[in-house]
């Protein structure tokens, strides 16, 4: 077996602290914002996934590329089996 | 009246055009006034005090901020998108591969249309056409799996799965060379076993339904996706309320989606694979060749939360379960098993093992479950118009398959206009817990029991008893890291058009693995897709064409009462203005448009007119085999369609699809400038020929190619333009973007060569295609004729032959039923030549699609069309015509597939 390279083992040290960084963020999340302080909110940059296409054609590659890949539940199915 | 274009104002400066749209749509209903919300008159004047309502309209547009209800905010919305997928070479040590790696070339046409106030209809289109090597398993490097049978090494590399292999006394696999050779070394590792298929294509029509309250959505969606071996069809029902005054939303999901399997087993892998696991499975095809029959269901739910945490930070979470039922295997992927025969060890090295290699069907468990936990986080940096998303999944399931995915965008937005985002992702997963590249079994493939005279009495199989329960060695189950890189670019363009292109480059390997331990280097490969999509926000465009109207009237208002040469100035702007926003309408109701099947008969009537259309033909052939207008028997088939040899087989039906992208554009009012990219995709069937001899390729009874087509491109100059008739001549440039050189793949160890002169891709020539059209009306009446050639302007194309000229005389007449309906019948004529010329390289000529003699004629058709023009809403402008060409008479030259018709269609709008 191949040796793991050292952006492996640096990603693998990052993990859990991003892992507690999001749910400490969350924890604090109670702070009411309203509706008028939700522009930057509502800036493209800050949609789910701002190139829809593009993240759409990628996901579906990726499914028939790697088992732990879920469809996105629109996904008709296919053989993909390229 | 001030309010409202305020309104529009600050929501066109947010940049989410949609809104707009929204709030608009909230005006029209005139819902009785509520908290915190803006009660909009029917006229869009506000009915408070001006100050009090602006800060109540912000309010409201901002609780209807996208992103926490994004699913169902009415879109309409034209999409077309293309995207290419390639992998590079796999690693096979010792020998070149003439195989090309996989590629996929992926096609979607779409479009979201707003029904009634709240909802909304989608419709989805959705091809992939692929071809080239997989890896059909995985063995030792001296079983040779990739043999090359030529002597360059390259040119007749070919799979072999089965084979013999020397074991040391504890199993390891020792080194050979090709004539079976020990070299007294381990052997160096495995390698991947290549085996390529001819082109496929699959389709999918999908299609969803939603309907938004105020704080709540319910969507619908369904589709089916076909492919010659895989029917699937699914049905989802999702839905989300907004909690919080919008700054929490609750997500739920269900999808089920049932699939049947009808894989052909490939004739040449057949006497080499076994498949005696799935021996209840395999059917017999009226060809006689067998298929393996199964079905599989996946259902899945899944539930997420959104939360605004500040003015700039948004987090969601989500948390999918995944069951999948049924047959979950790959049938076209194989593990070679080794088995050693205990009592047959005469031809082992000393104090080692021999074993006989044979392909087994892989098998995976019937049942699989699945949990995946997604978490994304996004925050905005204002100062910089900049956002950072990070995400990170989680997926577990029963197969033992852990996968850790680590996913991080910068979007950086440039201007108003760009977004710019650089994209990183990182993926590790764990191994199946039945995955096996290499299977050793010590027992005898099969048992024979001869009497003294050799007569067999009985062969008994192995005990599957004594193998894993399932083994798979496909790679995609191994373990495995992938790290992927790129960038996403997206530009707002005029009038509501959105261009986004995107490119990413990744590496699949197992030293990529978090924490080592993957799969040896074998599996590693690099793969690279880029991707081209235009969306067309129409809810902008009408906000677009409502400006020019306004600025037309009020420019027209300002002149009136203007004294001498400035009124005749205003007038000017005015009839320009107003020409310009009723350009579409115009369009739909002038002489403009000849039906759907008639090419290059359209110019824009304005200077600065540009149109965007999308034109697709579907020619369809089953029938008879017609000699001139007589059909054929199949010993006449046999005995003549194929030159010198005999037919063994001939065309059962033929279905040739080409979709074009129309762009045209009028840098002047007598001169029109088109650009017609094409993608053509291509599927036939063949039937074996009574009393014909009998050919293994027979039980291939399908095959396809796909991929771009031809591009065309030049001017269409208006000769005459009035009010009620135009006659343009085109003068049309074919280029010979489509391939011309795609082959069958090798099989029986032999080469079958390129694919039937009517499957490849375009012409292989530089074209001339002039055309001259003239249309009018009368009334309602309309009508008009065309005629035009198709000139080879090259003697050959790269692979040896030129298509045969064409030319066509067509007329029609039809009439405007209403302002949105109308209908036409057509008349055509059409002589093509015969091919020039031939492949230049051999290919085995088994059918008359082989001969290049079989092809041209004169054909009569007629056309039945209906053209439904749209003169008002977010479609204004927009015409869709289709077209029924239906065969009447024709005169083949030499032996061809009877003709069915061709379903023709366009859709274009002026912009």
């Amino acid at each position: 077996m191949d040796r793991a390279p050292l952006i492996m083992l640096v990603l693998r040290r990052a993990i859990a602290p991003l892992l507690l960084a999001s749910i400490a963020t969350l924890a604090g999340g109670c702070r009411t914002v309203e509706p008028w302080e939700r522009g930057a909110l509502a800036a493209p940059r800050m949609q789910d996934e701002p190139h829809g296409p593009h993240a759409g054609f990628v996901d579906h590659v990726r499914q028939s590329r790697e088992a732990s890949a879920a469809g996105n539940g629109s996904s008709g199915g296919g053989c993909g089996c390229y | 009246m001030v309010v409202t274009r305020r309104l529009l104002a600050w929501l066109r400066a947010l940049g989410r055009p949609v809104l707009a749209r929204t709030a608009k749509r909230r005006g029209r209903r005139r819902r009785p006034a509520q908290p915190g919300r803006l009660p909009l008159a029917r006229n869009g004047s506000a009915s408070r005090a001006p100050g009090r309502a602006c800060l109540e309209a912000l309010t409201t547009a901002a609780l209807a901020l996208p992103g926490l209800a994004a699913s169902a905010e009415p879109r309409d919305e034209l999409r077309l998108q293309y995207g290419r997928y390639e992998e590079d070479d796999r690693r096979l040590p010792g020998v070149q591969s003439r195989f090309d790696p996989i590629d996929v070339d992926y096609l979607n046409l779409g479009a979201t249309v707003g029904l009634l106030d709240r909802w909304n209809f989608s419709l989805d289109y959705f091809q992939d056409t692929w071809s080239g090597a997989t890896p059909i398993a995985s063995a030792p490097q001296s079983l040779f799996g990739n043999r090359a049978s030529a002597p360059d090494g390259v040119s007749g590399a070919t799979p072999y799965v089965v084979g013999d292999l020397s074991f040391d006394g504890d199993f390891q696999v020792l080194e050979s060379d090709l004539f079976g050779t020990l070299t007294g070394r381990p052997d160096p590792g495995l390698v991947h076993t290549l085996s390529s298929a001819s082109p496929e294509t699959r389709k999918e029509v999908d299609f969803g339904l939603d309907y938004a309250w105020d704080d709540a959505t319910l969507a619908g969606k369904g589709g089916i996706s076909v492919e010659p071996d895989y029917l699937s069809g699914f049905a989802r029902l999702e839905g989300g309320i907004d909690l919080a005054r919008k700054r929490t939303r609750l997500e739920l999901g269900t999808t089920i989606a049932r699939s049947a399997i009808d894989s052909h087993l490939d004739h040449d892998a057949v006497p080499y694979l076994d498949f005696s696991s799935y021996a209840g499975e395999i059917h017999n095809r009226r060809s006689g060749s067998p298929v393996l029959r199964e079905t599989r269901t996946d259902w899945t739910l899944d539930a997420g939360l959104r939360q605004i945490l500040t003015p700039t930070t948004r987090i969601s979470t989500s948390l999918r379960y995944e069951r999948s039922q049924g047959y979950l295997a790959n049938p076209y992927k194989a593990v070679e098993v080794a088995f050693i025969d205990p009592e047959q060890q005469f031809l082992a090295p000393p104090g080692g093992y021999y074993g006989s290699v044979h392909a087994l069907l892989e098998r995976r468990p019937d049942e699989r479950n699945q949990l995946i936990w997604s978490t994304q986080l996004l925050q905005d940096v204002a100062a910089i118009h900049g956002a950072l998303s990070l995400r990170y999944a989680l997926a577990h399931d029963d197969w033992g398959i852990d996968a850790h995915t680590l996913e991080a965008q910068w979007r950086q937005q440039l201007g108003t206009t760009w977004l710019v985002t650089p994209r990183f992702r990182y993926t590790s997963q764990g191994a199946a817990d039945f995955y096996r590249p290499f299977l050793v079994s010590q027992q005898a493939y099969q048992t024979v029991v001869s009497d003294p005279d050799g007569n067999i009495l009985s062969i008994t199989p192995f005990d599957p008893g004594l193998l894993p329960g399932d083994y798979s060695g496909d790679h995609r189950l191994s373990a495995f890291g992938v790290v992927s890189g790129g960038i996403a670019l997206q530009k707002r363009l005029f009038r509501g058009f959105v261009l986004d292109l995107g490119f990413e480059y990744s590496r699949y390997a197992g030293s990529l693995r978090l924490g080592g331990g993957g799969e040896a280097s074998f599996t590693r490969y690099d793969s690279w897709l880029v991707n081209a999509s235009l969306r067309i926000d129409l809810a902008t465009l009408a906000l677009v064409r409502e400006g020019d109207r306004e600025r037309g009237r009020a420019q027209g208002s300002a002149g009136v009462g203007a004294a001498g040469s400035e009124a005749d100035g205003h007038a000017g702007a005015h009839a320009e203005g107003h020409a310009r926003a009723e350009a579409g309408a115009a369009s739909v109701h002038g002489a403009g448009h000849a039906p759907a099947g008639v090419m290059y008969a359209h110019a824009l009537p304005r200077a600065g007119d540009f149109m965007i259309g999308y034109r697709t033909m579907y020619m369809r052939r089953d029938g008879d085999i017609v000699n001139g207008s007589k059909a054929l028997s199949d010993g006449e088939i046999i005995a003549g369609a194929c030159g010198a040899a005999a037919c063994s087989s001939a065309g059962e039906s033929m279905a040739h699809q080409m979709h074009m992208l129309d762009l045209m554009v009028a840098p002047t009012s007598w001169l029109t400038l088109l650009l017609m990219p094409s993608y053509v995709d291509q599927e036939m069937r063949l039937r074996a020929l009574d009393g014909a001899v009998p050919d293994v390729h027979a039980n291939h009874d399908h095959h396809a190619t796909g991929g771009f087509g031809d591009t065309r491109f030049g001017p269409i100059v208006g000769l005459l333009h009035r009010d009620h008739y135009q006659a343009n001549l085109a003068l049309i440039v074919s280029a010979p973007s489509g391939d011309t050189s795609v082959r069958f793949r090798r099989d029986h160890q032999s080469e079958r060569g390129f694919v039937h002169y009517d499957m490849q891709l375009g012409s292989g020539t530089w074209d001339f295609v002039p055309a001259l059209s003239f249309q009018g009306e009368h009334g309602r009446l309309r009508f008009g004729a065309q005629t035009s050639a198709t000139i080879r302007m090259e003697e050959e194309g790269p692979t040896g032959y030129a298509l045969g000229d064409e030319a066509q005389l067509t007329a029609w007449g039809g009439a405007r039923l209403t302002d949105w309906l109308g209908v036409t019948l057509r008349a055509l004529y059409t002589h093509q030549g015969r091919i020039h010329g031939r492949y230049d390289r051999p290919i085995v000529v088994r059918t008359p699609h082989d001969l290049p003699g079989n092809s041209g004629g004169e054909l009569f058709d007629l056309g039945f069309g209906v053209a439904v023009g749209i003169p008002r809403g977010a479609f204004e402008g927009m015409q869709l015509s289709l077209e029924w060409i239906q065969p009447v008479a024709e005169d083949f030259r030499g032996d061809q597939l009877e003709r069915t018709g061709t379903l023709a269609a366009t859709w274009g709008m002026v912009f």
